[in-house]
């Protein structure tokens, strides 16, 4: 059997698989956001924009169109969100990535599993250990009654969904600038040392911009999951405080607007796209792999 | 003169702010596990110890019909997604940057990127636009595909690492190529294999979006289950059958990456 | 110990290059007894002195001594080189040197002062790093700028050093060039350029050499002596290749396990080594029991190959032994004789051209002048 032959068919099943059960059902849920919501969930004829129209406009008592902000508020909300989870993300990320590569080879392997670990634990459960501290009754209104200081409501506020996240998403900041940040020549920051440069100037002048195709990469990596994230505002947002991932499934589930949902699901997949393509050709402009 | 001497790699203050980072990540944690031994009937008031939550799990008959689910959809995903990322890791490793390898692995890394509700609506869609309805079958298929990148990741590496000098002494040494993969290729690669399939395995564990959404009436997964609990109110148990999934979840990627460790040592 | 007058210099802004006032010199005293050889400058004043520098890593059993005892000074524009086998502990001196580990005993005083404590960013010593440790992102001229720009020096000041260093190290049009596309024989020249841009006090040399190939690193050892020459610096290079140490040093110390054997000129090195070890690292050397050749016993006698001759009948002007031919190896110029003397001794002689009328399991006579041979007390 020649060679050609032989990757062809090793690679065919994978990508039959992932365009089958990948790429056509996005396609699809494209083509659903231009039709018409069916009576029971589900969808029916004509092709129409309603979806996107819905995200912009409302009509009012008289049937006019109105402007309405409502849902555009809720996707600023998410965008924000996730932009507020990657920046505490890499201000986190940043400096323990750098500890991590400093570390003798066998603490470093230690520190790598402590920090993989939490990312096979089942997201659910990891965000409802928030709840249990951060409730009411919780750990945290336990312990500051305990010594004697007045609780608070910690749930249901903007401020536990970004903690949920960046609870959630912090390993995907750390990894990817560990991995840059390992693989840099530590004659290079002597080096720097050498030249006269302290720590600070080092940091800044030598192991940022060395950092920094690590610390793209892991933004994008905790950017994309945050924005549609669905766990963190349900459980730790009470349901009340949406995000686009809450409002696009609830579009699947008691609203019943499929078209509406797949509409949205659109719009977050070419945000993301449209970022992921920005930063790849500006990095790819920029720094060249080592 | 009795200043510590300088090192660049201890840099003042890193070592604490990692000890809190990694507090942050695992004091939650301990918190659920501690209180899934709580005697009281108050999820979070400590009222002395006891394993009385884990027995009413054991006998919940829809924790057990959820958790079978949860088996029969994580096995099946782990043994599809695996034969799928050892053949396209076989097929890419060859591959030129900006040829058509190039898609594939593109296409295989994009559940990676997408966020998991897109995956979840998108699928949803298709499996009633196609009215394909295959009662866990249709869990199955989403799982998978969500698996493979997990799966085949740590066979790419291997194959990376690896190098082809072995193979080329086993044709050398009048091996066939089929030989030569059932002979060396393979048994080089089965360490990664097994421990890309334990990641998947545990990717699928790791799932509750997707499969809430696609789930029917008596597919109930167990993140499903626990999350349907959790509407509910916070509960004892909640954190017993928590305890349960996060233990295997941590036991399984253990066994995964001391397999992947393995065979990073061996060469 | 010799202390300098000029203390007070700023060394964070050593910008120029010192001059050494006749006044303030001493005689330069190592520990050999050897006098000092005169280069072609006069450099009499003591720069750097080792002071009993000593460096341990662990604690109680597992205790590892990297470096005991070392003891020398180095004086101004001077090549000086720390020659030994790998695990010799010449790095480690180097890295003290520099400032990246910091001894467990003695002082390194630079100008008198000791600096054995303080962080490499204010010492006014630059290292030329064996791996070039270029920084990746930065293109020539900013790697070469990096170090000024830290000592806060003026753009334009920057502009003109960093122009000047280029043209001194023959790599004027290479500016703007990333440091990544650069072969490694230019990359090298790149940091030898940004290590003398601050015009430190010295610069250190961690095998410099040894990435190259042959042809390459014979254009740029004469290179370095060259740079050396012009810029009238201080040099310490690192290195575990004799014949490199010998070609460019003024002065070189022979380390081993951890200690420093001699300290020397290259002449004196080679010609009166004094430790068995030396004899053997520096060049080729034999080895030869002085019993064996009717001496005192306990001593051991070292004479270079090339001062052997081999025949076949033995000859009673001079010093001889009689071996049994093992091996003949061609080199071109030269053969190598090989052979084993009574009590198994080894004993090697290099003789011009081809060899004739001997082979394998003969029976020679291997006979050198008196002069020529080497009493070592060890």
């Amino acid at each position: 059997m020649n060679a050609r032959l032989t990757t062809i068919l090793l690679r065919s099943p994978v990508l039959v698989t992932m365009v089958l059960f990948m790429l056509a059902p996005m396609a699809l849920a494209v083509v659903y956001s231009f039709m018409t919501n069916g009576a029971y969930g589900g969808v029916r004829m004509p092709f129409t924009a309603l979806a996107y129209r819905q995200l912009l406009f409302q009509e009012d008592f008289d049937g006019n169109l109105v402007f309405s902000t409502g849902y555009l508020a809720i996707l600023w909300r998410s965008v924000l969100l996730a932009a507020l989870t990657v920046v505490a993300s890499l201000a986190i990320g940043l400096p323990l990535a750098w500890y991590m590569a400093c570390s003798s080879p066998a603490k470093r392997a230690r520190l790598l599993l402590l920090i993989t670990l939490p990312f096979w634990i089942n997201t659910l459960i990891r965000t409802y250990c928030w709840v249990l501290i951060l409730r009411d009754e919780g750990l945290l209104n336990g312990g500051l009654r305990y010594f004697g200081l007045a609780g608070g409501h910690f749930l249901y506020n903007d401020f536990a969904i970004l903690l949920g996240m960046i609870y959630t998403y912090l390993p995907f900041m750390v990894l990817p600038i560990y991995a840059v940040l390992e693989r840099v020549d530590g004659d290079v920051i002597e080096a720097s040392h050498d030249l006269y440069a302290d720590r600070w100037s080092t940091f800044r002048r030598i192991v940022w911009p060395l950092a920094m195709p690590g610390a793209i990469a892991g933004s994008l990596l905790v950017f994309a999951p945050a924005l549609g994230s669905f766990l963190a505002p349900d459980l730790l947002g009470g349901g009340r405080r949406l995000m686009i991932g809450s409002l696009i499934q609830l579009q699947f589930t008691s609203s019943r607007n499929w078209p509406f949902g797949a509409a949205l699901a659109s719009v977050v997949s070419v945000a993301i796209l449209a970022v992921l393509f920005v930063v790849v050709r500006r990095s790819f402009n920029k720094v060249p792999a080592r | 003169m009795s200043s510590k001497p300088f090192d660049w790699k201890a840099t003042p203050g890193l070592s604490t702010l990692s000890w809190v980072v990694y507090l942050f990540l695992y004091a939650p944690l301990l918190v659920i596990i501690i209180y899934s031994f709580n005697a009281g009937r108050q999820a979070t008031l400590w009222e002395g110890f006891s394993l009385d939550w884990y027995a009413k799990v054991f006998h919940n008959r829809d924790i057990g019909i959820a958790l079978s689910n949860s088996l029969i959809v994580a096995v099946a995903a782990m043994i599809l997604s695996t034969m799928l990322a050892v053949t396209a890791a076989l097929g890419l490793r060859h591959a030129r940057a900006g040829g058509g390898g190039q898609i594939t692995l593109g296409l295989i890394l994009m559940p990676l990127v997408v966020p998991e509700i897109v995956v979840a609506v998108a699928t949803l869609v298709f499996f009633s636009g196609i009215g394909l309805k295959l009662g866990l079958g249709n869990l199955i298929i989403a799982h998978t595909v969500f698996c493979v990148p997990f799966a085949y990741l740590p066979i790419q590496a291997r194959l990376t690492d690896m190098g082809s000098a072995v193979e080329d002494a086993a044709r050398d040494l009048y091996s066939n190529e089929w030989q030569v993969f059932r002979r060396v290729t393979l048994p080089l690669l089965l360490p990664a294999i097994l421990s890309g399939a334990m990641l998947a395995f545990a990717s699928s564990l790791d799932d509750f979006l997707i499969s809430m959404l696609l789930a029917d009436a008596g597919q109930t997964t167990l993140p499903v289950y626990i999350y349907g609990m959790l509407r509910l109110g916070v509960s004892p148990e909640i954190n017993a059958v928590s305890t349960l999934l996060l233990a295997s979840s941590v036991v399984i990627v253990l066994v995964a990456l001391r397999m992947q460790g393995m065979t990073k040592r061996k060469s | 110990m010799h202390a300098h007058t000029n203390k007070s210099a700023s060394y964070r802004g050593h910008l120029t290059v010192n001059v050494a006032s006749p006044d303030q010199t001493r005689q330069d005293q190592t520990r050999t007894g050897s006098q000092p050889a005169a280069g072609p400058q006069a450099r009499d004043a003591v720069l750097l002195g080792i002071d009993h520098v000593g460096k341990r890593f662990g604690f109680g059993e597992g205790q590892i001594t990297a470096l005991d005892d070392a003891r020398f000074e180095i004086s101004d524009n001077e090549f000086f080189t720390l020659l030994g086998p790998s695990g010799c502990g010449k790095t480690t001196l180097l890295r003290i040197i520099a400032g990246f580990e910091h001894p467990t005993e003695g002082r390194v005083l630079l100008d008198g002062r000791d600096i054995g404590h303080e962080p490499p960013f204010k010492r006014p010593v630059n290292t030329m790093f064996q791996s070039y440790a270029l920084f990746p992102h930065l293109n020539v001229r900013k790697n070469i700028a990096y170090g000024l720009e830290m000592l806060r020096w003026k753009p334009a000041d920057i502009k003109r050093r960093v122009d000047e260093v280029l043209e001194l190290v023959q790599m004027p049009a290479f500016a703007d060039r990333r440091t990544t596309q650069m072969s490694g024989g230019q990359q090298q020249r790149i940091a030898l350029a940004r290590a003398l841009a601050p015009r430190p006090r010295v610069l250190l040399l961690d095998e410099p050499l040894s990435a190259l190939d042959l042809k390459l690193r014979k254009a740029m050892q004469s290179e370095l002596k060259r740079l050396q020459r012009e810029t009238s610096l201080t040099f310490v290079m690192v290195t575990h290749d004799q014949e490199e140490a010998l070609a460019l040093s003024d002065r070189i110390a022979v380390m081993n396990k951890g200690k420093v054997l001699q300290v020397g000129t290259p002449e004196e090195i080679y010609a009166r080594p004094k430790t068995c070890f030396v004899a053997d690292f520096i060049g080729e050397a034999n080895l030869i029991p002085a019993g064996l050749v009717g001496l005192a016993d306990g001593h051991t006698i070292s004479i270079r190959t090339e001062h052997i001759s081999v025949r076949s009948r033995p000859a009673t002007t001079r010093r001889s032994v009689e071996a049994i031919v093992t091996a003949l190896t061609f080199l071109g110029a030269d053969t190598l004789i090989e052979a084993r003397c009574a009590g198994d001794v080894p004993i090697k002689a290099r003789v011009r051209g081809a060899v004739s009328g001997l082979a394998v399991g003969d029976r020679a006579d291997f006979a050198w002048d008196h002069s020529s041979e080497w009493l070592l007390s060890e």
